[in-house]
């Protein structure tokens, strides 16, 4: 939340950037939102975007409870050319 | 085909509109400029006071009106002008925009949205979530077809010669598709190894982002996947053709030029030979680029892909008559023979021993033939050539190289990165000298300069002189010199490189093909000379050029000759259409900000004195090459990455589709063109697209809807379920600081909606409203607000003054408690939904020629008559339906719709009778 | 069983049914029933992408039979027999099951049962499919005329807007001239205008049309016959007691009857106290003089508006009013501004629950206070008290949210009470028409959005106040909606209804007249079958409701559409126990 805040086009662009590696994180185990950010270095609400924009197309999806923090957990989709 | 009435605009108004008209038996042309019917309700999740799903009403009425026997339907279009005409009725123009799917073709199966490589924010999602350049507007889409997002050509891909997609193979190199990348650069061009190194790279120097830190390393991310590739496949994947098609053509010259289109006509089905006089194969590659810039495995490697789809290359063969050609059978021939001459410079010594060219120099090296040189070698020239030769001189020994040209300092026509590579190596520049005469050990004597007969000695040195100038008062290259300053310097060779010229002698009895500058004469967009079936291209006709020129012309002559040999017309073929070029302004405009993101510093390993021909330029790290092609701005939108062209099932995709436009008439015209939302960022003060917490009630709605960007409601922040989330009522509305005093009339109802919902996806959340009056006012919306009420939302009737951010992302409301004592009060949430109001779309001030469609004092279209007309405008047979007259819900936009269109057919009516 | 083919469609709803109903499941239970051939899920069907798919699969795989498991059929049932007659697929073979009001939003704590539901109501739907066979509508030529029933302001714009596009109107009016509430108007909000100029106005415009046909002092009495096809019976009555009766055939029936204003029961916010008067009357007193306002001799200097009198009620009242009336925050502040300018020097107390100035009208609140009005809000345990004073004031005590809850008490000359609108009494034109009204007591749309002007007597509409609280405009506005759904039926020139009919099977029937008592629609009467009485079906009076069926001793009589085998197996379907 302290970073300053980049324009959403640019973040959303990223998400072709950020998918393999976020994919790679995945597959060592699911992981919340915050977790992705704190490894990938990237402030939580880009890392929305991306994971966001990876769900839409597929490529995770959510393991469907949610931890005490109130987050859901994320998982990596296997999947053709993957 | 005319129409009885135009219905500009396809919401829940103009399809309530359209449809009853087109029940009635009217003939309507509705025309929407968003890629589906449906306007902003199919994006809601609910509908107020019934809660019936936004999806459930608007689809079947989507679908009916798309498949209205009366309704014709236009999506992806606009109005551009509607004038009347003398007899009362109405001139249309619509503007088609290239969709680049066929419709007819497209089965929606979003394929190509699947494997597009261009991320932009979704429009349709308010841009909580991407979507790609290639895409279907939302999943209930009607028709349900996919639309390429294309603003134009990338500027990097636009310059390009040779046609490379530059955009399309960084895109596919961001996401990790190397060999995807490397054979959409083999689409256009085999030469992908060379280019990586070698390139001019033009496309660089369009780069949008060279107006930021500088351009995307697009030659370099080429070498990369070049090499990548390469690595891989020592062999090129693809075979001859089975069947070729039996025509046969010849290439005399197998350098870019003669490789390109050799590669282009055999995978045609074309047998193809090329002919080539030197010993190896490659032109310009193998035999003028040295190896430390393109080491001969790559040239190698690169001829592959041209000989794998059966193309011969026979070496060591001089054309010696164009006609011979004919006689063996060849249909076409393509002459791409370079410029292999050297110009020579006409001084006296010029024939002594010792004085060598420098393009012969450079073959005889790179063919790897001994070539004794002595310790002091001077180069003469300025330019690339002259800096290979020098660099290659001191690779060979040489103990000084000197450089004589004739420009100052900074202006040589070497590209300054050569330059300094040469400097860094040692190689020592005199600027500003030009050549006087060559001394050799027999003294000088005048000498034809053109000739070489007769052995006079060796050369010992040079005499040169100052320039004075350049360029006459034309402007035309003539030089001249200060008397007096010859200086003398004792020198072994002398290297002349100055410049080539081309060799004119293969063309027999064929003399009408030469051209001025002892070139060839080619018609510049087909490249057939006058002599039918000969082609040529290149450096034989441009004079020395770049690479991708020549690669350009190579790709251009296999086209037209593919039409030759087919029988059809050269001229107006429409060879390699692009789209207009992006606006690069329009581009950095697209984004608030820019992060700072520097360019990879390129690597050379530059030592001085170098002793072999090792590569000098470092490849990039996969890192580096992903971080670079991250770089990219996207300026065209859709990267022309063709991966939707290859896998579309239906071959839907028609990347050379073009803008359309229609001209119609009709009798009466419904605006329905619908309102905007209030921009929330202009209340900073509640810290909309600062805080990433703060969303607006559209969002919410996405949020909510089945289709919803993420897995629930979630914070955009972070992704946490919110267990407090803050209403705030008339954001925008009732508002004088921002020049909007009306009342918005859906957002406390759609705010109530949200409220219930809410409670319904996440039941423990605890949900507050801010409000001033809960305008529940219509038909089952005060019980619906006493329902809210009832099922546990917290209503507190305050103004919120300002939001502010906590570090974990919470947002702290100051407001002012006016049902208790209008204290001060703070409270803490975490999401906060900000309840924009509605604004006049403006769009429809354009639509009228010759009269203006009056607009009311808050800029929504003008009801001239509200009291008994409801609908009517100020131009007669003019009428608005919805919420382009004012904001209004979804119930009173129907009813508004059906008013307009009593009106619109009692029109249509009074038109037919005065026929 | 049968050879027929199937096609079964399950809807997600968008999550509305695959929330709680596991759709998956549900499909692979259905799939492997007889005579399916097709079973698919869709996140919605009723989506054109589905609706092509389903088109599709008829044509390629040779449906005759089509089941869509997903809401009510009120909703969708048209959409999917569309899709059926879009493929070639006879629309009667198709049926809609509803597993979304019947099922996943009324068991939303039981998914499992709820998945068993689905399954065991698809199961009937797919054996009532299986015994369907092809049926036609039945097509009735349209009258182009319409009867609008009420003659204010939006009767007056139906008729003209009607006669504009060819169809030909008889206007009924009730009382013996036409304008209704807006003829007694004086200058309305927002333009400004004189309602009885305005009246005037389309009055003329009626005058000048030879297809509208006027009738005042006349009344709706009967009607029979279906939509396209109406016929009406007019009573007009004449000078003393003579009444004529008129008869005339119509293709829609468009009803604007208008509404009643709020009357306060004695005490009611001192409703009785002399200077206690309500909106209207208030409205016609500032109508009716010139100069500064006046009552009984007295300038009226100090004026209080109590709003929300008869609407916004406690629920804890007899009959209470629960909704908004929607224009009398409007009407009341548009009032005042009239009051201060006939009166700059008087005073304008608003007393206010929410100040409901929707939309483009906040400009007359913004207007009001301006010119010097002031707002108080009460909340809605403690509404104002009003008292008479000795001196002839009227005393209204009030505790202000607006100022930290102090005590207001104001000396009034005149306090207004905002009066809403209540639903007319219109017992008999209900009773005729078989109108039916919603729980506010008004009339009923059949859908706000998707009929918002239809009510569930096929061909006959409704319109502007009759149908909830509306303003002048929006009620034309809905006039002339109703308008566009008449012309959209009559001027293609037929309608289809529903051929799902009894039907006599004359070998059975021995003409016992039985069913002739038990049919409400009189649709049925004796006839011959080779010689033999029997009863015979009045395809155009019969609505399929199915009451004589149970009722005839030789089971001679059966439901097209819903045939006792039919039915019979439905519950076979839904009593099979394997999931």
């Amino acid at each position: 939340m302290n970073d300053e805040v980049r324009d959403v086009r640019e973040v959303i662009r990223e998400e072709m950037l950020m998918r393999d590696k976020i994919v790679n994180i995945l597959r060592n185990g699911s992981r919340t939102v915050p977790e992705i950010a704190q490894i990938l270095g990237h402030p939580s609400y880009e890392v929305m975007y991306w994971v966001m924009g990876m769900r839409k197309y597929g490529y995770v999806s959510e393991i469907g409870e949610v931890t005490d923090e109130g987050y859901h957990k994320y998982k990596a989709v296997e999947k053709e050319g993957n | 085909m005319n129409y009885d009435i135009l219905v500009v605009g396809s919401g829940i108004g103009g399809m309530e509109s359209s449809l009853k008209l087109g029940d009635m038996g009217y003939k309507v042309l509705l025309v929407e400029k968003e890629p589906s019917v449906g306007g902003k309700m199919i994006l809601l999740s609910k509908v107020f006071p019934t809660l019936d799903c936004a999806s459930c009403i608007s689809t079947p009425k989507m679908a009916a009106t798309q498949h209205h026997p009366n309704v014709d339907v236009m999506i992806y279009s606009e109005v551009e002008k509607i004038k009347r005409d003398g007899e009362g009725r109405f001139k249309v123009r619509v503007r088609k925009k290239p969709t680049f799917v066929k419709h007819s073709l497209c089965t929606g199966c979003r394929q190509c949205e699947m494997t597009c490589n261009v991320a932009v924010p979704d429009q349709y999602n308010f841009d909580l979530v991407a979507r790609r350049a290639a895409h279907i507007a939302f999943p209930q889409a009607v028709p349900k077809k996919a639309v390429i997002e294309r603003q134009g050509s990338s500027p990097c891909l636009f310059i390009c010669p040779t046609g490379v997609k530059a955009h399309g193979y960084v895109a596919l190199a961001r996401t990790g598709k190397y060999d995807e990348a490397f054979k959409l650069v083999l689409e256009d061009t085999p030469l992908v190894g060379s280019l990586g190194r070698a390139c001019f790279a033009l496309c660089e120097g369009e780069c949008t982002r060279g107006s930021l830190e500088g351009p995307v390393s697009i030659r370099r991310i080429k070498r990369f996947i070049a090499d990548r590739y390469y690595q891989g496949h020592s062999e090129p994947e693809y075979k001859a053709p089975e069947e070729p098609n039996g025509k046969k053509v010849a290439i005399v010259g197998s350098g870019p030029a003669g490789l390109t289109a050799a590669f282009h006509l055999a995978r045609k089905g074309y047998t193809v030979k090329i002919f080539e006089a030197a010993a190896r194969p490659g032109g310009m590659l193998r035999l003028g680029i040295p190896s430390y810039r393109i080491p001969k495995d790559v040239v190698d490697r690169d001829i592959k892909n041209v000989t794998a789809l059966g193309v011969e290359i026979e070496t060591g063969v001089r054309v010696e008559n164009l006609e011979d050609l004919k006689s063996q059978g060849f249909e076409a021939v393509f002459i791409a023979a370079g410029c292999q001459g050297p110009a020579k410079m006409g001084v006296p010594g010029e024939d002594l021993a010792g004085v060598l060219y420098g393009v012969d120099f450079l073959r005889r090296v790179n063919l790897g033939e001994a070539v004794p040189l002595g310790q002091r070698v001077a180069v003469i020239g300025g330019g690339n050539v002259a800096m290979d030769t020098a660099r290659s001189a001191l690779r060979l020994g040489a103990r000084e190289v000197h450089v004589y040209c004739l420009e100052k300092e900074g202006e040589l026509f070497a590209s300054p990165e050569e330059v300094e590579a040469a400097l860094h190596e040692g190689v020592k520049i005199n600027h500003a000298k030009g050549v006087r005469s060559i001394i050799g050990d027999i003294p000088p004597q005048e000498v034809c300069p053109n000739t070489s007969e007769g052995t006079k000695g060796s050369v010992t040195g040079l005499v040169t002189i100052a320039v004075k100038s350049l360029f006459d008062e034309n402007k035309r290259f003539n030089p001249t010199y200060i008397d007096g300053t010859e200086e003398e310097a004792a020198i072994d060779n002398i290297i002349i490189s100055i410049g080539q010229r081309a060799e004119l002698n293969f063309i027999g009895g064929l003399k009408q093909i030469t051209g001025p500058g002892g070139r060839l004469a080619v018609n510049p967009d087909t490249l057939a000379t006058p002599v039918p079936g000969v082609f040529a291209g290149g450096d034989v006709v441009t004079g020395p050029s770049l690479i991708v020129k020549a690669g350009g012309q190579g790709r251009r002559a296999a086209f037209f000759i593919d039409r030759y040999l087919r029988g059809e017309a050269l001229e107006g073929a429409g060879f390699d259409y692009r789209l207009p070029v992006a606006d690069k302004e329009q581009v950095i405009a697209r984004q608030q900000s820019y992060k700072t993101s520097v360019p990879v510093e390129k690597k050379e390993i530059l030592k001085e004195k170098p002793a072999d021909f090792t590569e000098v330029e470092l490849p990039l790290a996969e890192e580096e090459a992903q971080y670079s092609a991250g770089r990219c701005l996207d300026c065209g939108v859709c990267s022309q990455c063709q991966q939707c062209v290859a896998t579309c099932p239906a071959n839907a995709i028609d990347m050379g589709m073009k803008e359309e436009t229609v001209e119609t008439e009709v009798s009466s015209v419904i605006v329905s063109t619908g309102f905007k939302l209030f921009p929330a960022d202009a209340k900073p003060q509640y810290g909309y697209k600062k805080f990433r917490n703060v969303i607006t009630g559209m969002e919410m709605d996405r949020l909510l809807a089945p289709t919803r960007p993420y897995n629930t409601v979630l914070r955009p922040g972070d992704g946490k379920v919110p267990e407090s989330i803050a209403f705030i009522l008339c954001t925008g509305s009732r508002d004088q600081t921002v020049n909007n005093p009306l009342c918005s009339r859906v957002c406390c109802m759609y705010s109530l909606k949200h409220n219930q919902l809410i409670m319904g996806a996440l039941p423990l959340a605890d949900v507050t409203v801010y409000y001033i009056d809960i305008r529940a006012f219509s038909k089952g919306y005060e019980e619906f607000y006493q329902q809210t009420k009832g099922m546990g939302t917290n209503f507190v009737k305050g103004k919120v003054a300002k939001v502010e951010e906590k570090e974990n992302g919470n947002l702290i409301l100051h407001y002012e408690d006016i049902d208790n004592g209008g204290k001060l009060i703070q409270a803490e949430h975490d999401m906060v939904v900000l309840s924009v109001g509605l604004l006049p779309n403006r769009e429809y001030m354009n639509l009228f020629a010759g009269e203006e469609l009056e607009a009311d004092d808050f800029f929504f279209v003008k009801e001239t008559d509200e009291d008994l007309n409801p609908g009517k405008t100020s131009i007669d047979g003019v009428f608005v339906a919805g919420t382009a007259s004012g904001a209004r819900d979804i119930p009173d936009s129907i009813l508004h719709a059906g008013a307009a269109a009593a009106q619109a057919a009692a029109h249509v009516e009074r038109t037919r009778m005065l026929k | 069983m049968s050879d027929r083919r199937i096609g079964v469609y399950i809807c997600h709803c968008g999550g509305n049914i695959s929330d709680y109903v596991d759709v998956e499941r549900v499909r692979e239970a259905v799939q492997g029933e007889p005579c399916v051939v097709v079973a698919k899920t869709a996140m919605f069907t009723c989506s054109d992408a589905t609706q092509q798919e389903m088109v599709q699969d008829i044509k390629e795989q040779n449906l005759d039979g089509l089941v869509v498991a997903s809401c009510s059929p009120k909703l969708h049932l048209f959409t999917f027999r569309n899709v059926a007659r879009r493929a070639g697929l006879n629309p009667y073979q198709y049926t809609q099951v509803n597993v979304r009001e019947q099922c996943s939003w009324t068991h939303t704590d039981d998914k499992e049962g709820a998945t068993i539901k689905a399954i065991r109501l698809i199961r009937a739907g797919i054996a009532r499919t299986c015994l369907t066979e092809p049926l036609e509508p039945i097509i009735i030529d349209t009258v182009p005329q319409v009867l609008v029933v009420g003659g204010g302001i939006a009767g007056l714009r139906a008729a003209i807007g009607l006669a504009d596009i060819g169809i030909a109107v008889f206007l009924v009016e009730k009382s013996p001239a036409v304008g209704g509430w807006i003829n007694r108007l004086g200058k309305m909000y927002p333009h400004g205008k004189n309602g009885g100029q305005l009246i005037a106005k389309l009055v003329d415009e009626v005058k000048k049309r030879q297809n509208i046909t006027l009738f005042t002092n006349a009344e709706l009495v009967e009607k029979s016959g279906n939509i396209g096809n109406f016929n009406v019976k007019i009573r007009v009555s004449g000078q003393g007691n003579k009444k004529d009766n008129i008869t005339a055939n119509v293709g829609s029936i468009i009803i604007a009857t208008g509404f009643e204003t709020y009357q306060p029961k004695e005490g009611e916010f001192g409703y009785g106290i002399d200077g206690v008067i309500n909106l209207p009357e208030f409205k016609e007193l500032l109508d009716r003089c010139d100069g500064i306002p006046t009552r009984n001799g007295k300038e009226i200097k100090d004026i209080v508006y109590i709003y929300c009198v008869g609407s916004r009620q406690q629920p804890d009242l007899e009959n209470p009013n629960l909704y908004c009336s929607r224009y009398c925050c409007n009407a009341a502040v548009h009032s005042s501004i009239l009051a201060v300018e006939k009166d700059p020097k008087s005073h304008q107390y608003h007393l206010f629950k929410d100040m409901r100035t929707y939309g483009k009208y906040e400009s007359l609140y913004g207007q009001s206070r301006e010119t010097g009005s002031t707002y108080l809000r009460f909340g809605e345990d403690a509404p104002p008290a009003v008292e008479k004073c000795s001196d002839g004031k009227i005393k209204v005590s009030v505790k202000d949210l607006l100022t930290f809850g102090e005590e207001v008490e104001i000396k009034a000359d005149v306090v207004v009470l905002v009066t809403g609108m209540v639903p007319r009494k219109n017992d008999e034109l209900v009773d005729v028409l078989k109108l039916p009204v919603g729980r506010d007591r008004f009339f009923n749309e059949i859908h706000p959005k998707l009929r918002p002007v239809e009510t569930v007597v096929d061909g006959v509409f409704i319109c502007a106040a009759c149908q909830g609280p509306k303003n002048s405009s929006e009620s034309v506005a809905s006039a002339l909606s109703a308008v566009t759904q008449s012309a959209s039926i009559l001027k293609k020139g037929y309608v289809e209804l529903e051929p799902l009919m009894a039907s006599v099977n004359p070998e059975l029937c021995h003409w016992c007249d039985v069913c002739v008592k038990t049919c409400p629609y009189s649709a049925i009467e004796k006839g011959e079958d080779q010689g033999k009485e029997v009863a015979r079906i009045n395809k155009t009076g019969c609505k399929g409701c199915g009451g004589c069926v149970p009722i005839c001793p030789r089971d001679a009589i059966d439901l097209k559409g819903y045939t006792d085998a039919q039915i019979k197996s439905m519950i076979d379907g839904f009593l099979k126990e394997t999931f």
